[in-house]
């Protein structure tokens, strides 16, 4: 098993959620824990407030899902991790 | 293993691979493909260029393709359904978003008589390669006017193709079907199942794995969703993942049944329909479209006109009764046909019960 070279973090942000809102949730994880995703692919649909956003990977490398979906999640809250190699 | 390993992202499936998507999502994708590879493609409709449609059947292609082709429209339904009519008989393929279906009624002249008719009445020299999508069904509270089905007052029309599919997978296989049609087809999508977030919490069974890439789910077969041998559940719509919930709950008591979902009014797949009744001889049919003169009857008839003798008991009915969808939370399920309603269908229907129960 080859040590992963770098990890990147999916974060829910402020941007993420726009003014006035205090939580949103995953809707759909769009590949399973340890899925090869590439950077710039949609891997999640996040819900705030009646509106559908599109959550890419911000690297190319394996899927870490760290939060289940429909579960409430706020700002600053680990979504995932991208292992690189 | 090979001295070199390759690392986990540089597998040659990546660029094919599927994801799981909602019904919205995949058949976005349908259409994205279609206006990318042919320029005559075209989508117009209420909130859609900036908005991405009510039901977001045009997230982003407004940004993608532009004012020109992804087209805002007033609240005017007859004057875009003529609209695209005629640009269709030009030859372009315009895909018309009608967020409800309940709003059909203004539409239906430039549907009925030019959409559907023109072809035939012009002995085949204008073709009208069009599709209308549209949202269907009920489940939230949204009352009379944004709640139907209306599958069967489109289906009765001939010269219409329509389809309504349940999966992810098929709603884009069914979307590139459609655009590539030269006729009028209708796509149906119940709001409730498209996977639209603020819907509230996603059919499960209506995601799939879906591919990348472009392919087609040919209209006029049935899916059966899940085989059976005591009752087949023939079902529209979301009617479908209700029956899939009732089938579990059947299981439990004993009960075999196997789940058909039509995909296709029309063409309606008469073989595929026969062929899993013949099998199980007992028929219950879920739509949530309205009981009477509807795709229910429909099927029933079509068992009996081939071979009613197959039948081993009465065949029976889940529907929206005969009556205007309440606001009322209460009120709405106690009408709409849900698991629990097709599961004591199927169980009068193996219990034999000729006389309880009837809607």
């Amino acid at each position: 098993m080859t040590e992963a070279k770098d990890v990147f973090e999916v974060r829910v942000t402020k941007e993420t959620l726009g003014e006035g809102s205090e939580s949103g949730s995953i809707i759909l994880w769009m590949y399973p824990e340890g899925a090869r995703v590439q950077r710039g692919d949609v891997i999640a649909e996040f819900l705030v407030d009646k509106i559908t956003l599109e959550i890419q990977a911000p690297a190319t490398g394996v899927l870490r899902i760290k939060v289940p979906a429909e579960l409430a999640v706020a700002d600053g809250a680990l979504l995932a991790l991208i292992e690189s190699y | 293993m090979s001295t070199k390993e390759a690392a986990p992202w540089e597998s040659p499936t990546l660029a094919n691979a599927s994801r799981t998507l909602t019904m919205c999502r995949a058949q976005r994708e349908a259409v994205e493909w279609e206006m990318t590879n042919d320029p005559n493609v075209f989508m117009v409709g209420e909130d859609i260029s900036g908005f991405g449609g009510v039901f977001g059947t045009a997230d982003g292609l407004g940004a993608k393709f532009g004012l020109d082709r992804v087209i805002d429209m007033p609240i005017s339904e007859t004057g875009f359904m003529g609209l695209a009519a005629g640009a269709a008989m030009e030859g372009m393929r315009p895909i018309v978003e009608l967020a409800y279906v309940d709003f059909i009624g203004v539409c239906f002249n430039a549907l009925a008589n030019f959409a559907a008719k023109t072809h035939f009445m012009s002995g085949g020299q204008f073709k009208v390669p069009m599709v209308l999508l549209t949202g269907t069904g009920a489940g939230y509270s949204n009352a009379a006017q944004h709640s139907q089905c209306m599958h069967a007052t489109l289906a009765h029309m001939p010269g219409i193709k329509v389809v309504s599919p349940t999966n992810a997978y098929d709603a884009k296989g069914m979307m590139h079907t459609a655009i590539r049609d030269d006729n009028l087809v209708v796509f149906m999508v119940h709001k409730g199942a498209s996977g639209v977030g603020f819907m509230g919490p996603l059919v499960k069974t209506s995601l799939a794995d879906v591919p990348q890439g472009d392919y087609t789910v040919p209209f006029g077969k049935v899916k059966v969703y899940r085989e059976g041998t005591d009752v087949s559940i023939v079902a529209v719509g979301l009617a479908v993942h209700h029956a899939l919930q009732a089938a579990e709950e059947l299981a439990k008591d004993g009960i075999s049944a196997e789940v058909v979902d039509l995909r296709s009014l029309v063409p309606l797949d008469r073989d595929g329909i026969m062929e899993s009744v013949a099998k199980t001889g007992r028929l219950v049919v879920a739509d949530e479209d309205y009981l009477s003169y509807g795709v229910s009857g429909e099927v029933i008839a079509t068992v009996v006109e081939r071979d009613p003798t197959v039948l081993k008991a009465p065949a029976r009915r889940v529907c929206v009764p005969d009556v205007s969808i309440p606001f009322s939370r209460p009120l709405e399920y106690s009408i709409l046909p849900v698991a629990s309603r097709i599961a004591d269908a199927a169980r009068a229907v193996m219990s034999n019960d000729r006389g309880k129960g009837r809607v």
